[in-house]
């Protein structure tokens, strides 16, 4: 996408993004933290069973792409001035 | 004529997934030299030997819980200017939201992450009922992009996202100020492989009506313009394979592959069957980002078998490499690769399924990146089923092609 502007062409619409921080990062970088990290989560990996009931949860209907049809939002045009009387 | 050379094209097996698989597969995949990462529902794997050897990195426990646990999807990137490997990873919800997690850690020390956490409520204070789903992941100059759409909890869809994080700041493993777009008006916003300068990214808006976004990395502005490409039907999604085994109930016509090359972005999705096109097949348009003009549609269609689920990247000559499946009538799903060669695809099956999947469902996504070094080259994921129908039986593949004589 070209920052040059254009005098005539298709509709071009453009919107200016947010800013966002994060804080520092978190690191296993220190064989402790790592340790710590796991034993904390060395209960997490699910049984076989359990993947199993992922698999059926998430084969059920998949979510929408994007808007549905009562998502759209109604479009009101611009009316036309009244004429005015004579 | 050029042919499609496949480099390597190894199946992995439950050693080195841990039997932590599932039929809705999304495996991504990335390499550097001799190192690969290949993620997948529900796990990930790295290998230090070009393939001969793999092992479980398990998406579960490698990195500390998050939200309501790790879930599911998962992208996995290499940045080879700054050597730096990422791995995004979707976490469940609880109390109404949930986070992604954005993991990186250097070339030579693929085990050393670090990571940060994103949530919705970290960009708007009253989004506490959302949360994200269905990643997509890409590099320009820069910058890292990821997309998300939103739900809340009761599965309605919400927003769509665009987040875009300066790379040199994770390589540093710095505080980050980010920049993040969102939108109501579309979803499933898939981003092109290939930026360089801007990031591109694209949804339908409609009927023909195409909508592709811009987002240059030196600016904070997303622009976006609306193309109309040739008639053709969502739906509907059907191709049974041997016994009448259908594969394709979940699959529906949004954006799976993006790329960019030059001032042309493409864009590829699967689309329903349609005059001169008796199976569901993929559908291509590229569009010239300077003069927003339509310039090619690169189907990819077959007479007796869909093709669906496609992801694509250019090589360092701009030369389009994809990856997608092929499945129905005399075949289960099958992985294919290949390359856009002049004015055709030539492609390549990597891999045939024995059976089709149990409820017909397969996806939902796939990635195709450019090999590192050898950058004329790419790396594809892809899975199929091997000796069963059960999600046991699912062999994520790992694929490395070129262009041969």
């Amino acid at each position: 996408m070209s920052n040059e502007k254009r005098t005539e062409g298709p509709p071009y619409v453009a919107q200016e993004a947010n800013v966002g921080h994060a804080r520092k990062p978190k690191s296993l970088a220190k064989p402790g933290k790592r340790a710590r990290a796991l034993a904390e989560s060395a209960e997490g990996t699910p049984t076989p069973e359990e993947l199993d009931a992922r698999e059926e949860k998430v084969s059920r209907r998949r979510k929408p792409m994007g808007p549905t049809q009562d998502q759209v939002p109604e479009t009101i045009p611009q009316e036309l001035d009244e004429p005015e009387e004579q | 004529m050029a042919q499609v050379r496949l480099i390597k094209n190894i199946g992995l097996d439950d050693n080195a997934t841990g039997i932590q698989t599932g039929t809705i597969h999304e495996p991504t995949v990335a390499t550097s030299h001799d190192n690969i990462f290949i993620t997948g529902n529900w796990f990930a794997g790295r290998s230090t030997d070009n393939g001969a050897g793999w092992t479980l990195v398990d998406p579960f426990t490698t990195l500390p819980s998050a939200a309501g646990g790790f879930c599911c999807d998962q992208i996995v990137l290499y940045e080879p200017s700054r050597d730096l490997w990422i791995w995004i990873l979707q976490y469940s919800a609880k109390a109404g939201s949930n986070v992604f997690r954005v993991a990186y850690a250097p070339g030579d020390d693929p085990t050393a992450w670090k990571w940060q956490d994103f949530s919705p409520r970290d960009l708007d204070h009253s989004w506490t009922d959302m949360w994200f789903d269905y990643p997509d992941a890409a590099l320009s100059s820069n910058h890292l992009y990821i997309t998300f759409n939103a739900f809340n909890a009761a599965g309605n869809w919400q927003r769509a996202f665009a987040f875009k994080l300066p790379l040199d700041a994770l390589k540093a493993a710095t505080e980050l100020t980010y920049q993040w777009w969102t939108t109501t008006q579309n979803g499933s916003l898939r981003l092109t492989q290939g930026a360089v300068g801007s990031m591109f990214f694209a949804s339908h808006n409609g009927g023909r009506t195409l909508r592709v976004h811009g987002w240059p990395d030196a600016s904070n502005t997303v622009g976006s313009f609306d193309v109309q490409v040739s008639p053709w039907t969502p739906d509907p999604f059907s191709a049974p394979g041997p016994g009448g085994v259908e594969w394709l109930t979940r699959t529906d016509s949004r954006i799976t592959g993006g790329w960019v090359s030059g001032t042309r972005a493409g864009f590829l999705w699967t689309a329903g069957p349609r005059s001169g096109r008796p199976m569901p097949y993929v559908k291509g348009a590229v569009v010239d980002v300077t003069t927003q003009a339509l310039v090619e549609e690169p189907d990819i269609w077959s007479q007796e078998s869909a093709y669906a689920q496609p992801a694509a990247c250019p090589n360092a000559q701009g030369i389009v490499g994809v990856t997608l499946f092929l499945g129905g009538g005399p075949r289960h799903p099958s992985h294919v690769v290949g390359f856009r060669d002049g004015g055709e695809w030539r492609l390549a099956v990597t891999g045939t399924s024995t059976h089709g999947p149990l409820g017909g469902k397969w996806g939902d996504y796939l990635t195709c990146h450019r090999h590192d070094p050898n950058s004329s080259e790419w790396v594809a994921s892809g899975y199929t089923l091997q000796g069963g129908f059960d999600r046991r039986n699912v062999e994520p593949r790992y694929v490395h092609f070129g262009i041969g004589s």
